[in-house]
């Protein structure tokens, strides 16, 4: 959080500047008031007059030296909040996909649902701590800088008995502060909770209504609802003293002025005036003391939120460029599959078979350093793949991945992910994995949305759309992993053919069982099944 | 008033806490009383003890404010609690019965409607209404009650000055209205950015596979760039108002002090004005600009929670598609009718053994997609081995969907045992047809519990599961599944079976549901699979010729018909 303040500093400075000015006129406007109340018995109404124009003249120039000053500050906040997130994005896209399969990591589940609110939510509350929190502790700082002189000024004994309403507020906001921390988490938890086994159940409506599980599954939410909120009971019991106690402190520096300021009255140690001034200073300084309370939420919520931030960015990218890496730009000669002993050689047609959790996909994530690598595993033109950047590596190796994710986009955007294609391009692409005739039988053609996983096509259709997609790019080495299983036998031999004649001269990788497949291949690397 | 409809979609809700509620209205105007009563007793030590110098007088005002100030905390307290609580209390229900309506859906609003977005709408839209019930809504009343009392306070003084310090209101009002607008604007507009660049990332992370896959990360970053950028600027105008509108009201309330000790000049010199009033009115128009400055902060957020009771409204007016309505009226029309059950129990009875499915011309589309099925007529007779083939797309899956109703039929029917699926309650229709699809998901939490899946454990067979698990070495290993990242794809359709037999189903249909599996675990699974088929139905659906070799008919789906291969 520091680090994000220290780079506006600049912006900071000239805001605290302006709030400074803001609070030197706060303060100078009270003294016109005072001299004015004290005008009014002199009937003296021309200098009153002129008095009260300069006054006015000064209240117009504060509002807009405040202006100023909170659109400066609050903007700092907003920046803040745009370079976490920014910062939070560009970590998680280069963390590799087990994290986002692990469903807990740190304080905070890696499903979507639970990032979006790390990025959203806690973002928002440094976001606050950035603009609101900094903007109301200078201010404090700056108002009791500059008025508690003057208050001493206007009558000493008062202005002592008023601060020692300080320390009675630090001990409130000492005492229910701890408490406040110590519930917030909890609800922090219980939400994080709840919001999970949301996404959870929805992710997996259909297996859930294809046992008949919601009456089930219902009685489950009900348990973590009730959590959540007994969580919030407790919290609550704290905060409700919170805004109460502020206020109550604030009246009673009204009965100290009452008890001492009319006192001095009596004993003609004060003016109408020094009393009227009084009440403005009060006032002033009231308002940043019961924003404290405020401000502690404030800070305890950050606290806990950047935690959670923290647990994200702190998150290591197991898979990361080496210190010295090379860059690798071509694909020459072989890629050696050491622990199997085998090797591919450019432009060669391979499927890689085995039976199920023998590695398989691991093995093509491997490929692309997608997944931890041992040293010395895979080679590339002789090259360890671990000494090559990640970035090149992955620019001359692509996957069509198991799980055949669409984006919430047009179909034709998604083809055109990676590359930016004509229509025409994106046409021939569809023709290759033999789809056109079905796209264009949709009623929006090219231009149909395909929903959050491509649902309303099926699992063929979505597949050969994830093939057409890594077509585009047209790598020196291209891994299917899987990518035919939902195709019956005649499109499958169809499409594979033409993704072979495609990739003429290019090495391509097949993962997967198929019969059609294995008759078309240049090599097979059978992969030993774990022993149970 | 759209408004007041949208709070009142909010009753059920607060119903059950309508004694707290009159509660916390009754405890109002004792709050508000006691905290605009403090500057009068102010004039009135003022103008009686202090200007008559009697010191003992001045004690009694001191205590008499020292007791209502403690009045006033002591209400106060109780009032944020009580409307804390039935804030969350009544959120609690809302969110409660969001889930219950939220499983009551059919598939067809999953298609619809992202994960994200459910999700949202049942923790951070309801954290907001919580939040805002209390800190809009009752503060609102709170504010409103306040302003009314210093009103009748300041009237009671002196109603010269108290008439001068109301002129004051209209400019205030005037600007809060002008800045709320602008304000609420860039709100939505922010909103809107801030959506697109959640639902951004939210793609990112489903997606991630692919976009690393497709070395993409680069370009990924630099369009959540330009969107975050986007964001940032919507609020530009948001932060510009608020600060605008927060300096201008303090300024007007200066002003305001200003005027009043200009007019009391003209008045103290008729001599109608002591020096007390005076003071009391400084003190007026400070507290009197602060609950109406209030008042357009808490409008801003009471429009977050008016937003989160109409997408709660929205998610609830969802209509319910698939229902078991028809089961339950057909039930009260046979009590009404008195009609024997028995005669519709024998022809049922009858029908079964020739007719366990049949489909009787069955059209369907997705919402508005093309249509995928029409006029699909087919029977299936009990203990027969049933396969359908077709090529993809061709919409085998869907008729299963139909089967068991997780879509609704456009046209035609469905019966199973004689009677329409519609008249059988889903729960029943699902437990008696299982169905292994070629999707999985996998919960949180070890494999016991993914296999039984909540269901009452006396009624399964787990022995039959764990030989189904056994083909896949790599589950035998496992014990917690929350790293799901080690289970492979044909690992999942093997949890998939022992799921589905688990419960020992009589009718059980098999949709792709080897398509990632190698040939030789397949071919144990289906010996497996045969010991216990035997004399059960089955339904296959597959492109590899190899499964379905021992089916007794084969249909063939294709161009939405469907015909028997010899």
């Amino acid at each position: 959080m520091l680090k994000y303040i220290v780079k506006h500093y600049k912006g900071y400075l000239l805001g605290f500047f302006c709030l400074t000015i803001t609070n030197l006129l706060g303060a100078y406007i009270p003294q016109l008031i005072k001299q004015a109340i004290d005008m009014l018995s002199s009937l003296d109404s021309d200098a009153l007059f002129k008095l009260l124009l300069w006054a006015t003249l000064m209240a117009v120039l504060m509002a807009l030296i405040r202006t100023a000053s909170r659109q400066i500050i609050f903007a700092r906040g907003r920046e803040i909040e745009f370079d976490l997130k920014k910062d939070i994005f560009n970590h998680l896209v280069t963390l590799p996909p087990s994290y986002f399969a692990n469903k807990q990591e740190g304080l905070v589940s890696t499903q979507a649902g639970s990032l979006i609110s790390v990025i959203t939510n806690d973002v928002q509350s440094l976001r606050m701590l950035g603009g609101f929190a900094m903007l109301n502790v200078f201010n404090t700082l700056v108002a009791f800088a500059i008025t508690l002189p003057l208050m001493f000024q206007l009558h000493e004994k008062l202005t002592w008995a008023f601060l020692t309403l300080i320390p009675i507020v630090v001990f409130f906001v000492i005492a229910l502060s701890s408490k406040i921390k110590t519930y917030q988490t909890w609800v922090q938890e219980e939400l994080a909770k709840v919001s999970e086994f949301i996404e959870q159940n929805l992710s997996g409506i259909h297996i859930i209504k294809a046992y008949a599980q919601e009456a089930a599954e219902l009685k489950r939410f009900e348990g973590f609802n009730n959590g959540l909120r007994d969580a919030y009971m407790k919290l609550i019991q704290v905060r409700s003293f919170i805004g109460p106690v502020m206020r109550v402190i604030a009246s009673l520096g009204f009965v100290l002025l009452l008890y001492i300021g009319g006192q001095a009255i009596i004993e003609q140690e004060f003016s109408a005036g020094d009393f009227a001034a009084y009440t403005l200073y009060i006032q002033r300084l009231i308002w940043p003391i019961a924003t404290l309370g405020w401000l502690i939420t404030l800070v305890y919520r950050g606290q806990v939120s950047q935690a959670r931030i923290n647990s994200i960015l702190d998150v290591d990218p197991s898979i990361k460029d080496r210190e010295n890496a090379i860059e690798k730009n071509s694909f020459d000669s072989k890629i050696e599959l050491k622990t199997l002993a085998r090797t591919i050689n450019k432009g060669e047609k391979v499927a890689i078979v085995g039976r199920i959790g023998s590695g398989k996909t691991i093995l093509a994530n491997k490929l692309m350093h997608l997944k931890e690598l041992e040293d010395g595993e895979i080679f590339i033109d002789g090259v360890d793949l671990k000494d090559i950047k990640l970035d090149s590596l992955r620019s001359l190796i692509n996957i069509v991945p198991q799980n055949n994710f669409l984006f919430s986009n047009s179909i034709a955007e998604n083809i055109a992910y990676a590359r930016e294609l004509e229509p025409e391009q994106i046409e021939e692409l569809a023709k290759l994995v033999c789809i056109h005739d079905e796209i264009t039988a949709l009623p929006e053609g090219y231009q149909s949305i395909v929903g959050e996983r491509g649902v309303t096509l099926s699992g063929g259709q979505r597949q050969r759309i994830a093939i057409a997609r890594a077509l585009a790019v047209d790598p020196e080495v291209l891994i299917l992993d899987d990518s035919l299983s939902s195709l019956d036998e005649i499109s499958a031999r169809n499409v594979l053919c033409n993704i072979l004649k495609q990739r003429q001269g290019k090495t391509t990788i097949f993962v997967g069982h198929n019969q059609v497949l294995l008759e078309h291949m240049d090599q097979v690397i059978e992969l030993e099944a774990v022993d149970g | 008033m759209d408004n007041l409809k949208l709070l009142k979609s909010l009753y059920p809700f607060i119903k059950p806490y309508c004694r707290q509620l009159i509660l916390a209205g009754l405890i109002l105007p004792i709050s508000s009383a006691t905290y605009s009563v403090q500057p009068i007793i102010l004039q009135q030590a003022i103008d009686g003890p202090v200007k008559e110098g009697r010191l003992e007088g001045l004690w009694f005002y001191v205590l008499l404010l020292l007791g209502i100030v403690a009045i006033n905390f002591l209400f106060q307290v109780l009032q944020f609690f009580i409307m804390n609580k039935v804030g969350q209390s009544m959120v609690a229900n809302v969110r409660y019965s969001l889930f219950e309506h939220l499983e009551s859906l059919s598939m067809s609003f999953f298609d619809r409607n992202p994960v994200g977005k459910s999700v949202s709408r049942m923790t951070s839209d309801m954290e907001q209404l919580a939040e805002s019930f209390v800190g809009g809504l009752v503060l609102i009343l709170l504010d409103v009650f306040n302003i009314l009392g210093i009103l009748i306070f300041m009237f009671y003084l002196n109603w010269n000055l108290s008439l001068i310090i109301s002129v004051f209101l209209i400019p205030i009002y005037l600007v809060t209205i002008h800045y709320q607008k602008i304000f609420r604007d860039s709100n939505l507009r922010a909103r809107e950015e801030l959506s697109k660049l959640n639902s951004f990332l939210q793609q990112n992370v489903i997606g991630i596979s692919v976009v690393q896959a497709l070395n993409s990360t680069a370009k990924s970053m630099e369009k959540f760039a330009k969107n975050n950028r986007k964001y940032f600027h919507a609020n530009d105008s948001a932060i510009k108002a608020d600060a605008q509108l927060s300096a201008t009201i303090e300024m007007i309330s200066i002003l305001a002090i200003l005027a009043l000790i200009f007019i009391s000049s003209k008045l103290i010199s008729a001599m109608v004005l002591t020096l007390g009033v005076i003071l009391a009115f400084v003190q007026y128009s400070q507290s009197l600009f602060e609950p109406i400055r209030n008042l357009s902060d808490r409008f801003t957020v009471i429009q977050s929670a008016f937003t989160a009771i109409e997408r709660m409204q929205e998610l609830l007016d969802e209509p319910i598609e698939i229902s078991d309505r028809h089961c339950e009226e057909e039930r009260r029309s046979n009590l009404m009718h008195n009609q024997k059950p028995s005669t519709r129990l024998l022809r049922s009875a009858r029908n079964d053994d020739e007719h366990l499915i049949q489909f009787k011309n069955v059209q369907f589309k997705y919402d508005d997609g093309p249509k995928v099925l029409d006029d699909v007529s087919f029977d299936v007779e009990r203990g027969k081995k049933i396969a359908i083939v077709g090529k993809t797309g061709s919409g085998k899956s869907t008729i299963i969907k139909l089967l068991t109703r997780l879509y609704e039929v456009n046209q035609g029917s469905i019966i199973l045992e004689g009677k329409k699926i519609k008249e059988t309650p889903q729960a029943e229709l699902r437990t008696k047809v299982a169905v292994i699809h070629q999707d999985s998901y996998i919960f949180a939490g070890d494999l016991e519990s993914n296999i039984k899946l909540g269901r009452d454990e006396s009624k399964l067979d787990m022995d039959l599961a764990r030989k189904f698990l056994e083909l896949a070495p790599g589950l035998s290993q496992l014990r917690d599944l929350q790293s799901a990242s080690r289970i492979s794809a044909g690992e999942e359709q093997v949890i998939n079976f022992a799921r589905a037999l688990v419960a020992r189903p009589e009718i059980l249909v098999l949709d792709e549901a080897t398509a990632k599996i190698d040939l030789e675990t397949e071919q144990a699974i289906y010996k497996l699979l045969n010991e216990y088929i035997e004399g059960k139905t089955l339904i296959t659906i597959a492109h590899r010729m190899q499964t379905i070799e021992n089916a007794d008919q084969v249909y063939e789906l294709s161009d939405g018909k469907i015909t028997l291969k010899s």
